[in-house]
């Protein structure tokens, strides 16, 4: 008799991300459906509105790839009105860029993911003299990992443990079947955590240090940027300079020598492993070092192809939505993309609960709409999107940043280049993603500051004509993959604005042909240890860095009696 | 010793950017004074741990912010310390946003989140991308408004009204600030 298990929510905040499976009889996943119960639809609010606007909207669609939809914002309202910024404005962006991705692939690795790969109340009983040692099994020059400074995090933690507040770490599934590292790694790895959320506010300044603002940076305008005096001032840009490089060898010392104690270990732990999901692989291009020179390279793989990487013709993309709550189902391009929504809701149903019992619940409507997400299609194929993507494109276009960076990688893991299609590659190239960004920032930092000794101008001038019609867009990569904002502006204002973010290509819902997106492909044959927790399906959901619409930060304070601290509005 | 009074919320979700508008609010329509302490205020809007190294520099926080509590009503306001709150809130499955609750976990954890009170609403529109505030929220902030200054006085801060900026008129704009 098959099952069904829900997962949700499975990103933080309530009602965003859900998964439903159906398992047979063998805890086999048959059926994959994966969908956002939350409504973005950003694309109505800048409907009217000053395009130069758009950016300082776009931004606050999340509170995590902020300056990601910034910049989209902004670019692609640069490329409809024709102006290119100047090379100054172009490498400040870099900058920033750079401090964006770091922040997101550390926090995601060791606060967001670790405890889907570590189990940290394992590593109370570890040996601290044994952990140190092993530390140099996967780097000579280890971080953090002296036998005194893991001494004294796992007496930090035991001390956090007795105090009876778990706080970040509750809630993990601590003891299953499928964590694979020893005590002495799993310490290494929490000695690792702790350092990254210091490491984390270091890479969070030096996006402040050219943000003129900070949170939610202000310096991106509509042909250029705005912070001029810091780029003018050599302490701003000594300081930039000094904190990137303590974030990068955290990168090297920390994050990766992690991650090739995670492929070593978890090589053999098969619910990680050939799960690729979508092999239609896309990624563009982003991180311009210099004038005609990025780091990452446009390209797409077809069915995981590596011998031919084509073109990227945005002509062939499109958004449809029969199973998506929006009135209109048909493929539209996302500059003729339509946004209004038809929302059906949940069926009554029934699914395990927690205590592995069946029981009433609402349920997805499968065979109708069942969620917010629109199903975006290249040449009407769901494609994978992010460091997966961009470094296995990057790699068979032989992309002199990458090739080298992925072959070590291999190597010292004693991986096949097929192990990267999967879970655990998912979680490696997002590593090799910010070590080659780590490596290679400074690059365009030097750039820049080779061209301000020739140049000083940081804006490029440009009129916007009401008579006229613009169309224009931003296409990149982001920490979670390909992203893309489309505009139309006429009579001056915004007629029409479409985003198609990472995470929709990734968790699309199933087209009109049946056809799921990466998360639900890659759960189908899944096998779930234990169907209370199923850790499994959250790990590989994981891996994609699920980033799903926005931010909406209600504080939950459910089970907890507030009562007393009610204010009476009497007084 | 520093203050922070720190507003947390999406602005594009009417109700929800009640923490980011009343802090602006306060900013503008009140000057305050203390002979040792400074105030500052800002608008943290959806942002989480990227908070983490401005919140360390303090010694005192505020956060005000939308709350949903047990047994509450819509506009009722809540004023309590950080230590209030579950100590086993559910993320179970939890991934991606860390919000505002993890950012002080993890900032406990590593040893230097300031002393903090929250002060929250329950809000009625989490409407997306809308500029509109609801009449109960509203309400709810002049609520919070005054539990603020209370706090403050009590705290030895003096304060003057010099301007009289409305919620609803910030909160159509603070997208550009």
């Amino acid at each position: 008799m098959s099952q069904k298990i829900i997962v949700d929510p499975i990103t933080r905040i309530e009602g965003h991300l859900r998964v439903e499976v159906v398992v047979d009889d063998n805890n086999i996943v048959k059926e994959a459906y994966t969908g956002s119960t939350l409504w973005r639809g950003i694309e109505t609010i800048v409907k009217g509105r000053d395009p130069r606007d758009a950016g300082f909207m776009t931004q606050r669609i999340c509170g995590v790839c902020t300056f990601s939809h910034y910049k989209a914002g902004i670019v692609a309202v640069e490329n409809a009105l024709g102006i290119t910024p100047p090379l100054n404005a172009l490498l400040t962006r870099t900058l920033m860029n750079a401090a964006l991705f770091l922040h997101d692939h550390i926090v995601h690795f060791y606060q967001l993911h670790a405890l889907d790969w570590v189990d940290v109340v394992s590593a109370l009983s570890a040996d601290v003299k044994k952990a140190s040692d092993l530390a140099f099994n996967y780097t000579p020059n280890p971080y953090a990992t002296g036998a005194d400074k893991l001494l004294e995090v796992q007496q930090r933690l035991k001390a956090f443990v007795d105090k009876g507040n778990l706080g970040p770490f509750a809630n993990a599934y601590y003891g299953h079947s499928t964590y694979r590292f020893n005590p002495e790694q799993n310490l290494i790895a929490l000695s690792h955590y702790l350092e990254c959320l210091r490491i984390q506010r270091i890479i969070a300044q030096c996006m402040a240090i050219f943000g003129s603002k900070n949170p939610h940076p202000q310096s991106l305008t509509v042909g250029g940027v705005t912070c001029v005096m810091d780029l003018l001032s050599p302490s701003r840009m000594g300081e930039y300079m000094e904190k990137f490089k303590e974030v990068a060898d955290f990168v090297n010392r920390a994050y990766y020598p992690d991650l090739v104690m995670a492929g070593k270990v978890y090589a053999n732990e098969p619910s990680v492993l050939n799960d690729v999901g979508v092999a239609n692989l896309y990624t563009f291009k982003e991180f311009q070092m210099g004038r005609d020179e990025w780091l990452f390279e446009s390209g797409i793989i077809k069915n995981g192809d590596l011998s031919k990487v084509y073109e990227v013709e945005e002509d062939k993309i499109t958004e449809e939505a029969t199973h998506s709550w929006y009135a209109d189902n048909e493929p539209l391009h996302p500059y003729d993309g339509k946004t209004n929504p038809n929302y059906t809701g949940l069926v009554d149903g029934e699914s395990i609960d927690h205590h592995g019992k069946v029981a009433h619940t609402k349920n997805f409507d499968t065979k109708g709409k069942y969620s917010w997400i629109k199903a975006p299609r290249y040449e009407g194929e769901p494609m994978q999107v992010g460091p997966l993507a961009n470094i296995v494109v990057n790699y068979a276009k032989g992309n002199q940043y990458v090739v080298p960076v992925v072959d070590t990688f291999l190597k010292e893991t004693n991986l096949p280049l097929t192990a990267v299609f999967s879970t655990l590659g998912r979680t490696a190239t997002r590593c090799l993603e910010a070590k080659i960004i780590a490596d290679n920032t400074l690059r365009a930092f030097d750039n820049l500051v080779e061209n301000l000794k020739v140049d000083e101008s940081t804006c490029a001038p440009y009129v916007i004509d009401k008579n006229k019609e613009y169309k224009g867009r931003y296409m990149g990569h982001v920490p979670r993959g390909t992203l893309s904002h489309w505009c139309r502006i006429k009579n001056g204002v915004i007629e029409n604005w479409q985003a198609v973010v990472p995470s929709t290509w990734n968790a699309s819902p199933k087209d009109a042909k049946g056809v799921g997106g990466s998360y639900e492909q890659c759960l189908i044959g899944l096998k779930i240890a234990d169907v209370k927790q199923p850790l499994e399906i959250i790990r590989k959901i994981h891996s994609y860095d699920p980033c799903i619409a926005c931010a909406v930060h209600v504080m939950d304070a459910k089970g907890n009696n507030l009562s007393e601290y009610k204010v009476n509005v009497n007084l | 010793m520093k203050f922070l009074v720190l507003g947390i919320g999406n602005i594009m979700f009417a109700d929800e950017g009640l923490g980011v508008h009343l802090c602006k609010q306060l900013e503008k329509n009140y000057k305050f004074t203390h002979q040792n302490h400074s105030l500052s205020f800002i608008d943290g809007g959806t942002l989480a741990l990227q908070l983490s190294y401005i919140i360390a520099e303090y010694d005192e926080m505020i956060v005000l912010d939308c709350i949903d509590a047990d047994d509450s009503e819509v506009g009722e306001v809540f004023f309590f310390p950080y230590e209030a709150m579950p100590k086993r809130v559910n993320w179970s499955g939890s991934a991606h946003e860390v919000e505002m609750l993890q950012t002080l976990q993890y900032m406990e954890l590593v040893g230097d989140l300031p002393r903090t009170q929250i002060l929250a609403a329950v809000p009625r529109r989490i409407k997306p991308m809308s500029f509109e505030l609801s009449s109960e929220i509203i309400r709810a902030a002049s609520v919070m408004e005054k539990t603020l200054l209370d706090f403050l006085a009590k705290k030895g801060f003096s304060y003057e009204k010099v301007a009289d900026f409305a919620l609803q008129d910030l909160a159509r704009v603070s997208f550009k600030s």
